[in-house]
């Protein structure tokens, strides 16, 4: 454990380096985030202007599940991302044979060799927009109410991270799986919206098959105090089942592989 | 002129080929247009019609939405900031050919692999859906198809426009993401202009991102009257001219400050 925090720290502090080289740009990026903070939030007035809610979710609550997407999305962006564009090339180089060689885990090194600070404002930006909806709705947090929100955000990003490692599976059996990131960041972005605001089929894709409702909806419902413990309960018991699947399906996936010249 | 053209769009049409799964795949993924159909049909089982706009126009007008901003976005401006920064400008400049018209050509390539793979998608749609229509008349369907096509050369010309900004600064491709993002309330990409509120649906009346988005659809929709036709389309030939012009004065400043990667 304390090898793989000290491995972490090399590779994320070189990526920072790096990324840091680059003064201007890190600042733009810090800048078009804001801007798209404002422009998702103002985006979604224009339903309002004709409903005080919709489907039982005012604007300022809708703001916390948007800020909740925002910080997700930043940290699929910074996280999940880099490494997931890189998977097409490992396989197709063979870097993965060489990956595969090394005393660590290769679930670890293909999840988090890599990290990205283009969208390093996006969580906190994002955390900040929750709280605005919430101050805005005039919302008291009970205790209760905040580690609700703690173990359900945790949640969350375990179930994003294990469909993001999921995907990197599909990779190593299609070597033509370029835009494999794309996929995730379709699933993500569903989570903008409450999941309440979709309807009939869509909904109940999103709450049971792709659970993106796990992602921003439920630990918004905890903040606004209309979580209940046993739906905390089950959103853990589901985050724990797809991180052990989906390890289970990367080691099954590298029994298949042969590698990148068989 | 029109040989090396048709090469030209051949070999880009092959390119988008080439690239169809990539193509499907981001096509698919890109769901915010259906994120903001949901949304309003939720708003409209609730409240009622919004505006007159019933679950049908909604339907109708996200669908076509999708289709427009697939096939007349144009990146062009990332293309060609990636192009400065290799060098591969280098060789575009050492074609016997203005590089307008190669990046013209490549963008139309790409658009036209999507139409084809789109357009399909959208027929069978209506088909399928009894909500999804469109009651065009033969004539209709001509003049939208022409405002879309206007609306895709201003796109383009705009695109290409703020790429020449890459001549002076790296920050090319983020300033033409503030324009459209500034756009998307005023092009009716975050909701039909008709729902917005009146100042903004009477700015984008004269500004440019409506062309080759809500002016298109409502024609589709057929919410326009000729004389409000005409009206659109003086526009949209209006900043064609200015943005062909800015296009041409910044490719003409621009490029002498061009001394490629390492110069």
């Amino acid at each position: 454990m304390k090898r793989y925090v000290r491995l972490l720290r090399i590779f994320w502090g070189n990526a920072l380096t790096t990324e840091l080289e680059y003064r201007a740009a890190f600042w733009a990026n810090g800048f078009l985030s804001l801007f798209w903070l404002a422009w998702a939030g103002l985006g979604a007035r224009a339903y309002f202007r004709f409903a005080d809610s919709v489907r039982g979710w005012t604007y300022e609550e809708l703001l916390v599940v948007m800020g909740l997407f925002f910080a997700m999305n930043g940290l699929r962006q910074a996280v999940i991302q880099p490494n997931l564009a890189r998977m097409a090339e490992y396989i197709r180089l063979g870097t993965l044979d060489f990956l595969l060689t090394k005393p660590i885990s290769s679930q670890f090194m293909v999840s988090f060799r890599h990290v990205g600070v283009y969208n390093w404002l996006d969580p906190i930006l994002g955390l900040g927009l929750v709280v605005f909806g919430l101050v805005g709705r005039g919302q008291r947090v009970t205790l209760t109410g905040l580690a609700g929100f703690f173990v359900l955000g945790l949640a969350g990003v375990a179930i994003m991270y294990s469909l993001a490692l999921a995907v990197q599976c599909l990779a190593v059996w299609s070597i033509g799986s370029e835009g494999l990131d794309d996929v995730i960041q379709g699933m993500v972005e569903a989570g903008r919206f409450p999941v309440d605001l979709y309807r009939g089929v869509v909904k109940a894709i999103l709450t049971f098959v792709i659970p993106v409702a796990l992602l921003t909806t439920l630990p918004a419902d905890a903040l606004l105090g209309r979580s209940t413990p046993g739906l905390i309960g089950i959103a853990l018991l589901v985050a724990g089942a797809l991180l052990w699947l989906t390890s289970r399906l990367w080691i099954w996936s590298l029994r298949r592989y042969s590698g990148a010249s068989a | 002129m029109i040989l090396a053209y048709r090469a030209l769009l051949r070999a880009h049409i092959g390119m988008g080929v080439a690239y169809r799964a990539r193509l499907t795949v981001w096509i698919l993924s890109s769901l915010f247009p259906l994120l903001m159909m949901a949304v309003w049909l939720s708003v409209v089982d609730e409240v009622g019609p919004t505006a007159g706009w019933r679950t049908g126009d909604f339907v109708s007008y996200y669908a076509g939405g999708a289709l427009l901003y697939h096939t007349t976005t144009s990146f062009l401006t990332w293309v060609w900031d990636a192009d400065l920064r290799s060098g591969d400008m280098s060789f575009k400049l050492l074609k016997p050919m203005d590089p307008f018209h190669q990046y013209l050509t490549q963008e139309i390539g790409l658009r036209v692999v999507v139409l084809a793979f789109l357009l399909p998608a959208l027929v069978v749609l209506t088909l399928l859906l009894p909500q999804l229509t469109y009651q065009l008349t033969p004539l209709g369907w001509m003049v939208a198809v022409g405002a879309a096509l206007a609306g895709f050369i201003l796109n383009v010309l705009m695109a290409m426009t703020f790429a020449t900004i890459g001549f002076w600064t790296t920050q090319a491709g983020n300033l033409y993401s503030l324009w459209w993002g500034v756009g998307a309330f005023l092009s009716g990409w975050i909701a039909p202009l008709a729902l917005m509120p009146e100042v903004v649906a009477d700015a984008a009346q004269l500004l440019p991102f409506r062309s080759s988005m809500g002016f298109p659809l409502e024609i589709m929709l057929n919410r326009l009257t000729s004389a409000q036709i005409a009206q659109g389309f003086g526009v949209v030939a209006v900043w064609i001219l200015v943005f062909a012009m800015l296009y041409r004065l910044g490719w003409r400043i621009g490029v002498r400050r061009y001394q490629a990667v390492g110069g």
